[in-house]
């Protein structure tokens, strides 16, 4: 554990943070807000510095500060229906298919877990600490989004699942 | 178990291509891909259902390993989207399929139903005192105080959705049902008690634990909108109300706080907590490295170590744990999957033996463990003697309960009836579509990377009950050791 950080180190990284946490709340669905976001983030990291117990770890919980905020901000335009909502989605189409609609649908937990992992290239155990869950939660909302849009883009001529288990 | 291998060994396989398989042979399986054999794909070219679910793996990987970006959503999706618990509703060419887009909506209304007929259980005190909780009766000790359904057959079904876990109180009086939607209890009649925030677990007989930390009595509704502030609770205890909260900053292994009778008492531990004994006295810490490309592809894998809660002393140690493990019914030995092999531990003695080539499926009584062979039979072994196979090769096994009471199982989990006191079947499971699943507080999926999890008996601690899941809902059966049949098995679905 390294030396903890104080303002002053902190307010030397803020335009690199700031610009890093825009990304990712874009990213993530907060559109308009992102910028919001970012700010607020940084504001309750820096109000909170004396609780980050691993200060090489100040982007990390920045970013999970900020997914939170990303989240909400996609939550209240969900709920508004105004602009389009803008986020990272897969650029493939499939025909006859909606591909960003079936990403959009996913739950916010699996949604947040492929688009850190395939959509901006964070491995599973960072995303895990990004999302402020264990590890092995991203690796099964991963596998469970997996599932789903398996099931989301198979053929149609399928019957339902003979398991007992259904979709969800 | 002869006896019954010999009923059920003609026992075929049953219908479709597991989701594993298609995963497999969607090309997305780490590792050389075993072809589709002559007999699967002679499935696959005469069934629709496996070839379109096929066609759904390889296009899921296509889309979420391509290029992605930022950019809108149409308007009308958005729309779409706005719903919570979008993820129910299909996309695509499946939307046209009105009987398919009816299920979430059924499924609702059976939440729905179910919340309609709350019952609010009275119990005394308000403010929880941990030291005054007590401790739960002993599991294998029935209770004369508890109230069971009478005679033998369904008594309710319970919503759940297809990822939720259910867990038995320590006392056996309630169910502790837990999806994404929330955590609802109910008792042994399926009456909703009470509603509770996610990502929690019994703390005792009378109290759970949010995934906040958030202790209350079963029966109190507690909801919070923070998922965030732990990744993962482990809850359990006996006496003590012990609870271990794992931080999550997973890059290495999870950081282990241990709480004990309310009061932090040790922090920072690297470990993976899995689970308690069902007496609440030993706990299982797995010490994995989770960031490795092995883990990322294959799941976890390390130690897991018995460890005495009061005392902290390690009692013994399962040395390459991948998988689902379970204690016998005397929590005196610890059975657990590495990889390929069966790791068999004695808790008072440490030694562990080895099973190759075996899958867990369950301890049949406290010596015996049923695993799975290779080739999809299921063989028996002693805990206690040499490692050889006991009672041959069946196609089914039985789990006892602590009455004395068998439920039998095909090798695929799928509970087939129950025997009763006079050795004769009483309840009739085989074509009710039930499944014998983990009720452990986090989900093994059924594809993907091997998630290590403690697995726990469908029977409740007196063997009065049993809890199974089937089409989203965990189903309640009651069986009388007289083998008084009154309420029947319902039919599938």
């Amino acid at each position: 554990m390294g030396a903890a950080i104080d303002a002053e180190r902190f307010d030397s990284r803020y335009a690199a943070l700031f610009g890093d946490l825009v990304a990712l709340a874009r990213a993530l669905g907060a559109g308009s807000d992102a910028e919001d976001v970012a700010q607020d983030a940084l504001i309750q990291a820096r109000s909170h510095l004396h609780q980050l117990r691993e200060p090489e770890k100040l982007q990390a919980w920045a970013r999970r500060i900020a997914i939170r905020g990303a989240c909400r901000s996609r939550r209240r335009q969900m709920e508004s229906l105004g602009d389009e909502l803008v986020q990272r989605l897969p650029v493939s189409e499939l025909p006859g298919l909606d591909v960003a609609e079936a990403i959009a649908r996913l739950p916010e937990r699996e949604r947040l877990a492929v688009t850190l992992v395939f959509g901006m290239g964070y491995r599973q155990d960072e995303a895990a600490e990004l999302m402020g869950v264990a590890a092995g939660t991203v690796y099964s909302s991963i596998w469970r989004a997996r599932r789903k849009l398996a099931h989301l883009l198979a053929d149609d001529e399928r019957a339902p699942a003979p398991t007992g288990r259904s979709l969800r | 178990m002869t006896r019954i291998a010999q009923r059920l060994i003609s026992i075929g396989l049953r219908g479709h291509l597991s989701e594993t398989r298609l995963n497999e042979l969607a090309g997305a399986a780490t590792g050389p891909t075993p072809p589709a054999g002559a007999a699967e794909q002679a499935h696959l070219d005469d069934c629709a259902r496996c070839r379109g679910l096929l066609a759904g793996y390889r296009r899921a990987d296509a889309v979420l390993s391509g290029a992605w970006t930022d950019r809108p959503l149409r308007t009308e999706t958005e729309a779409l989207a706005s719903g919570d618990r979008a993820g129910r509703l299909r996309v695509g060419p499946l939307r046209i399929a009105g009987g398919a887009a009816s299920r979430p909506g059924r499924r609702w209304m059976a939440s729905f139903g179910a919340v309609a007929v709350l019952v609010a259980v009275v119990a005394g005190a308000g403010l929880l005192e941990l030291r005054g909780s007590g401790p739960p009766p002993a599991s294998g000790s029935p209770s004369a105080m508890l109230t069971t359904p009478a005679g033998t057959g369904f008594v309710a079904r319970l919503p759940i959705d297809q990822y939720g876990t259910f867990s038995w109180s320590p006392d056996g009086a309630h169910l502790l049902v837990s999806d994404d939607s929330g955590s609802r209890v109910y008792d042994r009649f399926g009456k909703l008690v009470s509603n509770f925030a996610q990502r929690e677990g019994w703390l005792d007989a009378s109290h759970l634990v949010a995934g906040d930390g958030h202790v209350s009595n079963f029966d109190e509704n507690y909801t919070s909108e923070s998922v965030w502030k732990s990744g993962l609770v482990v809850a359990g205890g006996h006496g003590s109300a012990a609870i271990i909260v794992a931080v999550p900053a997973c890059t290495g292994d999870p950081i282990v706080d241990w709480y004990d009778d309310g009061h932090y008492a040790k922090a920072g531990e690297k470990a993976t907590p899995y689970g308690w004994s069902p007496d609440g006295k030993l706990v299982l810490l797995g010490h994995m490295d989770c960031s490795s490309q092995d883990a990322e592809t294959n799941g976890w894998k390390g130690p897991v170590e018995v460890v005495d809660f009061a005392t902290r002393k390690v009692l013994a140690t399962a040395p390459a744990v991948r998988g689902e493990m379970a204690f016998n019914p005397s929590w005196t030995r610890l059975a657990a999957e590495s990889d390929q092999n069966l790791e068999i531990v004695d808790i008072a003695t440490g030694q562990v033996k080895i099973v190759p080539d075996a899958r867990l499926l369950g301890w049949s009584n406290d010596d015996i463990v049923a695993y799975r062979t290779p080739v999809g039979t299921i063989g028996t072994v002693g805990a206690t003697a040499e490692i050889q196979p006991f009672g041959g090769i069946s196609a089914a096994w039985s789990t006892s309960s602590s009455i004395g009471l068998e439920l039998v199982a095909d090798a695929s989990g799928n509970p087939l009836y129950v025997l009763g006191a006079n050795g004769k079947p009483t309840l009739d499971l085989s074509s009710a579509g039930l499944e014998l699943v983990p009720d452990v507080a986090r989900p093994v999926p059924d594809v993907g990377p091997r998630l290590s999890a403690l697995w726990h008996s469908p029977w409740s601690p007196d063997g009065r009950m049993l809890a199974f899941r089937s089409t989203a809902a965990v189903e309640l059966y009651s069986v009388d050791p007289g083998g008084r049949a009154e309420s029947g098995a319902p039919s599938a679905g």
